[in-house]
């Protein structure tokens, strides 16, 4: 089962008044062997020391089951590599690790998470789980009882998805009138099944923002604890198609365009001149919204036929800036920068054409900024999107 | 009524050369003259590609080019432009015996056709 594409998607809330969450989602593909592995750890306590526990064990998660180690060995290195927290004398972070095979296999390793939750067909399934016993604490004594780790593996449908979350989810609302047990794991199981069922098609970042939002709203919106939600989901994938920059010989504009209009899936031009030479040849007009104002971007433009157009360098290399700092679109003023960074999020593979034609106005040194060439840009932002969101990326030159 | 129009480049060079700052000259524009400014925005016009001695940003206002436009130059520009438009205006009422008393229809600015 190849044909679909595995989205993997998180949001998270902090606990009120702390800078930094104490929860950590990891995720990370692994190009050679076509595997995605996926991380979400719960540091003891919360705040800056939890997160340092939480980051310890995804990274170290990651990278012992990405290197083929077994889980009693990856389990017995997180514990014994944690630092011992000097108040309660014990070291200690939650995982739940989803480790999908090519799209083929999943396998899921967790410790003391909330149990994830596997839909399909908008039903939850159980599947069936090992319990593994592994040794805590450096020094024999020190740790009696043993880490109880269930690993469950199953292979996955078009349209499965998985949820797993942190216990500031389930533990929500809790001491409150409403929910005085907290919101709890059919709480939450209730709560994502009708998400889906109103939403058949809702993305796997949705999906998470949805649940985070809902388990804040529980606490008053002022979260008593770190709060996050990771969904990874199985689906058809969304194309959207990136073209940027004229074609360096005039004679391919004309391909250019022919390959805008053929493309099946979203499409956005990124450049002012590139949208002159699509609607030429296409024959369409162009239509600048002067509505959408911002300082640093140019503003928006429509197009039978396109998604979006922008302009291309300034803007473009706003999306990088964004995705450099794991900016969510919803916090960000609306500008085209803002419009291509939503488009990208909701889309699994993404294309981009990249004309190489060099704009001779732009390399005048009164400028008061420095315009960065259109291929290097595009290529951070290939990379970004690779790397960070997991999505498949192709930049094709003309 | 004759209208002036006003397009102003939103591509790369002009943008960051000052044109930013010439979309606010539309909420000027269209609050001193009403419908008899319609202002849109463009993708590259390509007048940065012709050579040094044209400097963005760049307005059009009706044909005429204006190359480092200001919000200033951009506001003498029309009000040239709506004086010109009124005296031939004028001169058509005077062959016809309307055009007294016309209202000033709304804003007409918002998106503008850029074939």
């Amino acid at each position: 089962m190849k044909s679909h594409f595995v989205e993997v998607g998180s949001y998270q809330l902090a606990k009120a008044g702390q800078n930094a969450p104490g929860d950590v989602f990891l995720s990370r593909k692994i190009h050679e062997s076509d595997r995605i592995i996926s991380v979400l750890s719960d540091g003891l306590g919360s705040g800056i020391k939890a997160g340092v526990l939480a980051s310890l064990t995804g990274t170290l998660a990651t990278g012992c089951i990405a290197a083929d180690m077994s889980i009693t060995k990856t389990a017995r290195l997180i514990m014994r590599s944690l630092p011992t927290c000097s108040e309660r004398k014990i070291s200690y972070s939650t995982f739940t690790i989803v480790d999908v095979n090519k799209g083929q296999d999943v396998r899921i390793i967790e410790y003391d998470n909330p149990s994830y939750l596997l839909i399909r067909e908008g039903v939850d399934l159980e599947p069936v789980k090992n319990e593994i016993l592994v040794a805590k604490g450096r020094k024999i004594g020190s740790h009696p009882k043993p880490a109880i780790l269930r690993e469950s593996s199953f292979a996955p449908r078009f349209g499965d998805r998985i949820l797993f979350f942190s216990d500031g989810v389930t533990q929500s609302g809790m001491g409150s009138r409403a929910l005085p047990l907290g919101w709890g794991y059919q709480g939450v199981r209730e709560y994502a099944l009708r998400l889906i069922a109103d939403s058949p098609d809702i993305s796997a970042r949705e999906l998470a923002r949805a649940i985070v939002m809902r388990a804040a709203y529980h606490d008053g919106c002022t979260p008593k604890d770190d709060i996050t939600c990771g969904v990874v989901y199985f689906r058809q994938a969304r194309r959207l198609l990136i073209v940027s920059g004229p074609p360096i010989h005039p004679e391919d504009d004309r391909e250019l365009a022919m390959r805008f209009r053929d493309f099946e899936g979203r499409k956005i031009i990124c450049g002012g001149t590139t949208a002159n030479i699509i609607a030429r040849e296409l024959k369409k007009s162009i239509r600048v919204s002067l509505k959408v104002r911002d300082l640093t971007i140019p503003p928006p433009a429509s197009m039978e036929g396109a998604d979006l157009i922008t302009e291309g360098i300034v803007t473009l290399g706003k999306v990088v800036e964004y995705l450099e700092q794991d900016q969510k679109p919803e916090l960000l003023p609306e500008n085209s920068a803002t419009m291509i960074l939503r488009q990208l999020l909701d889309s699994d593979m993404i294309d981009f054409l990249v004309g190489t034609k060099i704009n001779e106005a732009h390399q005048d040194p009164t400028m008061p900024v420095e315009l960065e060439i259109r291929r290097n840009i595009i290529k951070r932002l290939g990379a970004l999107l690779e790397e960070k969101l997991l999505k498949q990326v192709s930049i094709q030159f003309i | 009524m004759n209208q002036v129009h006003v397009t102003i480049c939103t591509g790369t060079a002009c943008y960051v050369m000052g044109g930013a700052d010439l979309l606010g000259a539309v909420d000027i524009l269209l609050e001193k003259y009403g419908g008899r400014v319609v202002c849109e925005g463009s993708t590259c016009l390509g007048y940065c590609k012709l050579g040094k001695q044209h400097k963005a940003p760049f307005v059009k206002v009706n044909d005429r080019l204006l190359a480092q436009a200001t919000v200033e130059s951009l506001e003498k520009a029309v009000e040239e432009a709506l004086g010109a438009a009124a005296g031939d205006g004028q001169a058509d009422a005077d062959r016809s015996g309307a055009g007294k008393g016309e209202g000033v229809p709304g804003p007409a600015c918002g998106e503008a056709d850029n074939g």
